[in-house]
C-alpha cells in the first residue's frame, strides 16, 4: 500500500526579460549549478516566435526532493531585466519574495510591489557590464553572481563550472569576471522563504 | 544509486542520448520546433559512435530514410512535430506492413498546421494510432519526465526490435524543452535487444516473414543476405501474393502480434488506487500536475487515485477496466479536446461519472484545474 507523501513546494525563480538579453542561458546555467549542489531541478522556458524583442522568460524550480509539478504561479525570486516583463509578471511575486531588477532597462518598479515585499535589489547591471567589462552581453552573468550572493544558495565555483559547460571556451574568462563582479556588488543577504511556524499554539507545551 | 550519475538534461537531449544508448546509429530528420534539439544532439553525438546523421529535404524523405537504414541492418530513428508527423504517415504504413523496426518521435505542439510552435499539446494521440492508412498495429509510448524519456526511448527501440514494428514515441513541447536533473540509469539496469547483423550463409534459407507465435523472425541485414520485402500482401518469403486468404491471415496476424502481447507491452504507473473513490487518468506532462493534485487532495482526506499510462497504444484496457470497477467517478485530463477519453468511455460501467478535463491554450493543465474538477465531481456524486 502506497502512502501519501508530504507536499513540498519547490523554491522558484523566474528570470524574465525580452528576447536577446540572455535570460534563458542564465536560467540554464543557474539550474545546472543547482544540480551541482545536488538539488532536484526543473528548468522551463517560454519565448515567442520572434527572436528578439518579445517577452521571454526562464523558470527554475528546485528542491531537496523530486519535483512533481514542473510549474508554479508564485515565485520566490523574480529577476527582471526589462520594463515589459516587469509589467507582465509583477503579480507573480510571492509575498516577502525577492525582486532583483536591472535598473538599466527597468526605470519604474510598480507601486504594488512595495506592498508585496521589501526585499528589493535594484542595480544598473547592464551599465556596469558596459563600464567595467566593456561588454553589455555579460549582464546576465553579473546577475547570476548577484543572485548567488543574495540568496547564499550557490558556491561561486559551481556557478563558474556550470557557465563553462554552456559558454564557448574563448569567453570563459570574461564570464567568470562577470560572475565575480556580480558577487561583489552587494553585501545584502536575504532569507528566501521565511519558514512558517510549524506548531501553532505555543505556550501549551 | 551509488553507480548512477546525477545529470541535468533537456528532454530532447535525453531522447537523443537514450536512443544512442539503445543502439540507434542512423538518424534522418528535418528540423522543426520543438524537436530540433533532438536533431542537434544527434548531429553532434552520432559521429562519435560511427553513426550517421542526415538532414533530409523533408519529413517524407526522413521517414523513408530510416526505414531503408533499418532494412540495411542499422537501428534508426527520426524526430519531428505534428505537421511533420502527418507527412511521415505514409511511410509508417509501409513500415507496419513490411514489419520494419524503427522509431518515430513526435514532440507535440499546438496544432493543426503551424499552430503554436513553442507551446505544448497532446493533439496527436489519435494521429499516432490511426494516422496511417489501413488496419495496422502500432505501439505508442508517451513518458512524462526527462528521466522517463531516457529510459523509455530505450524501451521503444526494444519493443520495435522484439515485435518488428514501427514504434511511435510521443513527447510534448514542455517535456521536450524542459531541463531536469535525474539519476542516469546505469548500464546494468538497462536491457537492450540487439539487432542481428550477421551474414546468412549460402546454405541457409531465411524467410523474412516466417513467424513464431505471431511474431516474425528477427530482421536480418539486407545487403549481407538476399531476401525480398514488399508493401503488397506477401507470404513468409516476402514475395507478393494476390490471394484473399493470405491477405486476411496476414492482416490478422499483424493485429494479433501486438494485441496478444498487450500485457507485455503495457507500461503504466498507479498511485493510491487501492482505496480510491475518484480516479484520475493523465499521461505525458499532464500526469505531473495530476500527481500534485492527488497529493493535495489526499492531504485533505479526499480519496483520489491516479492511473498514468506510459504505453498509450495498445491502450491498457484490461488493467483500467479492473481499476474502474471500484470507483464512482473518473476524470480524464488531456491537453486536447478529448481523445483518450473515448477509449476510457468504452470501459465504463453504468453509473460511472466520466468527466473530461481539457485545455488547448498551450498551457499545462494545472493542479488547481484538477482540484476544481475533483470538487465539481464530488458535488455531482453527492446530489442523491
Amino acid at each position: 500500500m502506497q502512502t501519501v507523501e508530504q507536499i513540498t513546494e519547490p523554491y522558484s525563480i523566474r528570470i524574465a526579460g525580452i528576447g536577446g538579453q540572455g535570460n534563458i542561458l542564465m536560467g540554464i546555467t543557474l539550474a545546472r549549478a543547482l544540480t551541482l549542489e545536488k538539488k532536484w531541478v526543473v528548468q522551463t522556458q517560454s519565448y515567442s516566435a520572434q527572436v528578439r524583442g518579445g517577452i521571454s522568460y526562464s523558470d527554475i524550480l528546485f528542491s531537496n526532493y523530486p519535483i512533481d509539478y514542473p510549474r508554479t504561479q508564485q515565485y520566490d525570486i523574480l529577476y527582471i531585466m526589462h520594463q515589459k516583463s516587469m509589467e507582465a509578471f509583477k503579480e507573480n511575486l510571492r509575498v516577502n519574495g525577492i525582486l532583483i531588477v536591472d535598473q538599466t532597462y527597468v526605470s519604474n518598479i510598480p507601486r504594488m510591489i512595495f506592498a508585496v515585499t521589501r526585499k528589493i535589489v535594484s542595480l544598473p547591471i547592464t551599465e556596469l557590464a558596459r563600464e567595467k567589462l566593456n561588454n553589455p552581453v555579460v549582464a546576465n552573468m553579473i546577475g547570476l553572481g548577484l543572485l548567488a550572493k543574495i540568496t547564499g544558495w550557490l558556491e561561486l565555483e559551481n556557478l563558474k563550472k556550470a557557465m563553462r559547460e554552456y559558454v564557448k571556451k574563448g569567453h570563459h574568462e570574461l564570464n567568470e569576471k562577470a560572475i565575480e563582479l556580480g558577487f561583489s556588488l552587494t553585501s545584502k543577504k536575504f532569507r528566501v522563504r521565511d519558514e512558517r511556524l510549524k506548531y501553532v499554539g505555543r505556550g501549551f507545551e | 544509486m551509488a553507480n548512477r550519475k546525477f545529470v541535468f538534461m533537456q528532454g530532447d537531449e535525453a531522447c537523443a542520448l537514450g536512443a544512442i544508448k539503445a543502439g540507434c546509429r542512423f538518424f534522418a530528420a528535418y528540423p522543426i520546433t520543438p524537436a530540433s534539439e533532438i536533431a542537434e544532439t544527434m548531429a553532434r553525438e552520432l559521429p562519435k559512435y560511427d553513426g550517421a546523421f542526415i538532414q533530409m529535404e523533408d519529413e517524407i524523405a526522413s521517414a523513408a530514410a530510416i526505414v531503408g537504414a533499418s532494412i540495411a541492418g542499422v537501428k534508426s530513428m527520426t524526430a519531428t512535430s505534428g505537421p511533420g508527423f502527418s507527412l511521415m504517415q505514409e511511410v509508417i504504413g509501409f513500415a507496419s506492413m513490411a514489419e520494419i523496426p524503427c522509431v518515430f518521435v513526435d514532440v507535440q505542439r499546438v496544432g493543426p498546421s503551424t499552430g503554436l510552435p513553442t507551446k505544448p499539446s497532446q493533439g496527436d494521440v489519435m494521429q499516432a494510432r490511426w494516422g496511417t492508412h489501413g488496419d495496422h498495429p502500432i505501439i505508442v509510448l508517451y513518458p512524462s519526465t526527462v528521466e522517463e524519456v531516457y529510459r523509455h526511448i530505450i524501451t521503444a527501440f526494444n519493443l520495435s526490435e522484439r515485435f518488428r514494428t514501427p514504434v511511435i514515441f510521443l513527447m510534448d513541447e514542455l517535456l521536450g524543452h524542459m531541463r531536469e536533473s535525474f539519476y542516469l540509469p546505469s548500464d546494468d539496469e538497462l536491457e537492450i535487444i540487439p539487432r542481428m547483423n550477421d551474414d546468412i550463409s549460402d546454405e541457409e534459407i531465411y524467410h523474412p516473414f516466417g513467424t513464431e507465435m505471431e511474431i516474425p523472425n528477427p530482421l536480418r541485414a539486407m545487403g549481407k543476405s538476399k531476401f525480398h520485402i514488399s508493401g503488397l500482401i506477401h507470404d513468409e518469403t516476402g514475395f507478393p501474393v494476390g490471394t484473399s486468404d493470405i491477405a486476411s491471415k496476414l492482416l490478422k496476424r499483424l493485429e494479433n502480434k501486438i494485441k496478444l502481447h498487450t500485457d507485455e507491452i503495457s507500461i503504466y504507473e498507479e498511485y493510491l488506487v487501492d482505496d480510491m473513490e475518484i480516479l484520475l487518468i493523465a499521461y505525458g506532462s499532464v500526469a505531473r500536475s495530476a500527481l500534485r493534485a492527488l497529493r493535495i487532495a489526499r492531504n485533505d482526506g479526499i480519496k483520489v487515485g491516479l492511473f498514468k499510462p506510459i504505453t498509450i497504444w495498445p491502450f491498457p484496457s484490461n488493467r483500467l477496466r479492473k481499476l474502474m470497477k471500484n470507483v464512482d467517478a473518473v476524470i480524464v485530463a488531456e491537453m486536447n479536446l478529448g481523445q483518450i477519453i473515448k477509449e476510457v468511455a468504452l470501459l465504463r460501467h453504468p453509473g460511472l461519472k466520466l468527466e473530461p478535463l481539457n485545455r488547448v491554450d498551450g498551457e499545462l493543465i494545472t493542479p488547481e484545474d484538477f482540484l476544481e474538477a475533483i470538487a465539481n465531481i464530488r458535488l455531482k456524486l453527492n446530489e442523491f
